[in-house]
């Protein structure tokens, strides 16, 4: 059966040649889309590594000379930090809040890159891993655990003489070696500290890898001593426990600011971690949406073209339709004639499809900042263009076959 | 004749009704991805309430210095810069000065409710640019604005919240609890209107920020808004703010103030984003215009298999029309209006498609790098009904069906028509 469709192919190569022209055309473009997308969607699913639900960040402003309420120095001699101490400490008594932590940089989403390069010695090039000041409960806030293998709690590593890694970041500066209680050296060798723990990875957006991150902590001494220029950059975040987490945010704002606003300082804004997600995310998911909208197009235009194609071509076959008829060819064989006749051509135009495809990754054209070429992301990226293909081209001349298939013999063979 | 025509057109497309549908909504799925880029085009750069001269207004939003020709560093402009070379131009209409949007907290004097509120601050000549719908109130006038004295307009939906009425002129607001008179409310403005969008509007001269004295004053915290009489006058406007650049920077000492190449048209500042420099602006309307090339081209390939496979059937017809004395025009005429119905039929379907997907996508489509901040306070690219059915997006649509008609039906068409009688006849 196969040779023998093969020879028709064959046979009739002058209108075939641009069917598989055009087949290989479709198959490369519709791969390189299904290819970003299928990395995208992958990275979109992968694990985080930190959990935000039920979290909220806390802004904090300061009341200035001339406000309603505002306390001189003389008035109120504590600093604001000192101020943003005690909240803190009240937020944590607050019935439904669970954790409470201040970080700078540090809050998930957020955009501001600091790095600082870490070795295991003083010799050996040194890896950039991304600065989060944050205090010991950050952990809990977000949920960020202890690596697998690792029984010491991130919260308990973070000091003032030591330091917390992601899993990536101790694996890379230690090569595999147990980091824990180890020295890293900074990257003018100018300053040592110990690694207290070793957490999960960690990523900085849905559209982003995991990438080395080291957590150095804020201590008492640290948050104490903020004064109210520095308010902006202290992200204050809790979370609060699910069943207390009832529109927490407005409620909060409205019935219990007030509980925190001590000497100058007071509470500015709550928002959601969903929101700041949802932001952090935008573009990702705008160049998300747009590749998608240019696989539909992509699809349906192919399922145009192969309907118009196959159809003419069945009505102009109609004659041979007969012929078969009359030889004893059933309607099932027909049709099946029909569909694997489309279905071979797509086939051979796989082969050169393939090849191509093959060098267009090999150039490295394709996405690899969210996921690195291999071959499993290849043969799957190929399989779906296939099916999807092979589903376009089956919808498209099961009209037409079928119209064929319905043809009295005797009406074909008038054709003739 | 137009008539029979249109008969026959249906009753091809009984006749047909898969291929018709799939041919249809094949058509619908082109110019709805068309016409998405085309609203979305119109909305982002064509007036929009309350920019509603976005057509004649330019905006100086960056400032470069050069220190001694060595050091370079950006700010926005400083108000000196603003009155000393802006506003003394003649060419404008008018100029604005705004200073761009911060968060404060926006309350009631002892009151519990509280809102973190994006605030705009600017002068009295910014009301006079944009065309605000008042509630209530006025904006603050020239001399309020000279006197530093504390006052704000509001949008509606904050004075809801905040006092339970939208009339709320004359009431006091505590705005980082320091004292405002609410001079004003407005409706509230769609995320879309990136040049106006605001909560809370704040004299500029209520808080003032300060000049940049380390660099001779020439950036600071303000950006210019100029409105031209007509947008005729744009090229004047550049040339007077060169010639006006040049003088000050001649009375300037160790430093020079460089402005790229603004004033910015509003498409033009669409196109740079939030940067003082961005993308060739030639080369992004190419790419835009490639784009719906392509959008027309595709299908337009695509269908005109099927329209030919569907004419075949006709080859008989056509014979006979023309032994009767048919010309190839009006052949060519029947075939391309007969298919213009589908034509149509797919381009109503499509725009009305491409409503939704722009309703549905707002937040991505219609996202500006502002919108980006503003959705974090609750902002939304609200859309206005009126500004989605205007006529020139419907003649757009119409527009666009016509060419991918010709397009897909148009080579078909003329292959059909100069077919030779005989040949034709023989295929009855």
């Amino acid at each position: 059966m196969i040779n023998h469709i093969l020879k028709q192919i064959w046979n009739q190569r002058k209108s075939n040649g641009w069917l598989f022209g055009e087949l290989l055309l479709v198959a490369v473009s519709l791969w390189y889309i299904v290819d970003f997308l299928l990395v995208t969607l992958y990275a979109f699913n992968a694990p985080m590594g930190f959990d935000i639900d039920h979290t909220y960040k806390l802004q904090f402003s300061a009341r200035e000379e001339g406000a309603e309420g505002y306390l001189s120095p003389e008035e109120h001699p504590a600093v604001v930090g000192e101020d943003l101490w005690d909240a803190m400490n009240r937020l944590r008594l607050h019935a439904g809040v669970e954790a409470v932590t201040l970080s700078r940089f540090g809050v998930p989403y957020n955009n501001i890159n600091n790095y600082m390069s870490l070795g295991r010695d003083t010799v050996v090039e040194k890896t950039a891993c991304r600065i989060y000041y944050v205090t010991p409960e950050y952990f809990d806030v977000y949920r960020i655990p202890a690596a697998p293998g690792s029984n010491r709690q991130p919260g308990e590593g973070v000091t003032a003489n030591s330091i917390v890694l992601t899993k990536d970041a101790a694996d890379k500066i230690f090569e595999g070696e147990d980091a824990f209680g180890k020295i890293v050296y900074s990257g003018d060798n100018t300053w040592t500290t110990k690694v207290g723990a070793i957490c999960g990875t960690v990523r900085g957006s849905e559209f982003k890898r995991p990438r080395p991150n080291v957590y150095l902590c804020m201590g008492e001494g640290d948050i104490k001593t903020i004064n109210a220029d520095f308010l902006p950059w202290a992200e204050v975040s809790v979370r609060v426990k699910p069943e207390a987490d009832r529109d927490f945010a407005d409620t909060f704002m409205k019935e219990n600011s007030n509980q925190v606003e001590i000497g100058n300082l007071y509470l500015q804004s709550i928002t959601p971690l969903s929101v700041l997600r949802e932001d952090g995310i935008r573009d990702g998911k705008g160049e998300m949406n747009t590749r998608l909208s240019i696989l539909l197009f992509l699809l349906i235009n192919i399922f145009l073209g192969i309907v118009g194609t196959f159809w003419f071509r069945t009505r102009q076959r109609q004659g041979e339709m007969g012929l078969r008829m009359a030889l004893g060819s059933t309607r099932n064989q027909l049709r099946s004639t029909v569909l694997g006749e489309g279905i071979l051509l797509l086939t051979l135009a796989f082969i050169p499809t393939v090849v191509i495809c093959v060098n267009i990754m090999l150039a490295d054209l394709t996405n690899t900042v969210l996921m690195d070429n291999t071959v499993l992301r290849f043969v799957v990226g190929m399989l779906i263009t296939y099916l999807l293909i092979v589903g376009m081209i089956i919808a498209g001349i099961w009209y037409p076959a079928n119209e064929a298939a319905r043809l009295q013999p005797a009406e074909a063979l008038h054709y003739e | 004749m137009y008539k029979l025509y249109f008969k026959q057109a249906l009753a091809m497309l009984k006749e047909n009704k898969l291929l018709s549908l799939i041919s249809i909504l094949g058509t619908a799925l082109a110019i709805c991805m068309i016409m998405v880029m085309v609203i979305t085009y119109e909305v982002r750069v064509n007036n929009y309430s309350p920019e509603d001269n976005r057509d004649r207004t330019m905006y100086v939003r960056w400032g470069g210095r050069d220190f001694k020709g060595a050091n370079h560093g950006n700010g926005y402009l400083s108000l000196k810069t603003i009155r000393e070379c802006i506003q003394t131009m003649e060419t404008p209409e008018a100029v604005a000065i705004v200073s761009p949007w911060r968060s404060q907290l926006a309350s009631i004097p002892g009151g519990q409710e509280k809102k973190d509120c994006l605030m705009l601050f600017t002068d009295d000549v910014f009301w006079k640019i944009f065309d605000f719908d008042f509630v209530a109130g006025s904006p603050y006038t020239k001399e309020e604005v000279q006197s530093g004295i504390k006052k704000v307009v509001i949008a509606e939906s904050l004075a809801n919240r905040l006092y339970g009425t939208s009339d709320a002129a004359g009431k006091t607001i505590m705005i980082s609890y320091k004292p405002y008179t609410v001079s004003g409310v407005v409706k509230d403005v769609s995320t879309i209107a990136k040049a106006s969008y605001s909560e809370v509007w704040v004299s500029y001269s209520a808080q003032p920020f300060p000049d940049d004295t380390w660099a001779e004053s020439i950036t600071g915290w303000y950006q210019a808004i100029i409105l031209a009489h007509s947008s005729s006058d744009f090229e004047a406007i550049r040339q007077e703010l060169d010639r006006q650049l040049v003088r000050y920077n001649s009375s300037l000492a160790d430093y020079k103030l460089t402005l790229y190449d603004q004033p910015d048209t509003h498409l033009e500042w669409e196109i740079k984003g939030l940067g003082a420099m961005g993308p060739d602006k030639t080369k992004t309307i190419l790419q835009y215009m490639l784009v719906i090339v392509i959008l027309l081209l595709v299908p337009a390939i695509n269908l005109s298999g099927m329209t030919l496979s569907q004419m075949r059937k006709r080859m008989s017809e056509i014979g006979i029309r023309k032994a009767f004395g048919a010309t190839r025009g009006t052949l060519m005429v029947q075939i391309l209006s007969e298919s213009m119905l589908l034509t149509l039929l797919g381009g109503i379907i499509g725009l009305f498609i491409s409503y939704i997907a722009i309703w549905l996508m707002r937040t991505w489509l219609l996202s500006n790098s502002f919108a980006s901040i503003s959705s974090v306070f609750g902002g939304t690219p609200a859309l206005s009904v009126t500004e989605l059915l205007n006529p020139v997006i419907f003649l757009y649509a119409f527009v666009f069906c016509l060419i991918l008609n010709l397009l897909s039906a148009g080579i078909p068409a003329y292959r059909m028509a100069r077919k030779n009688v005989m040949e034709a006849l023989n295929e009855y």
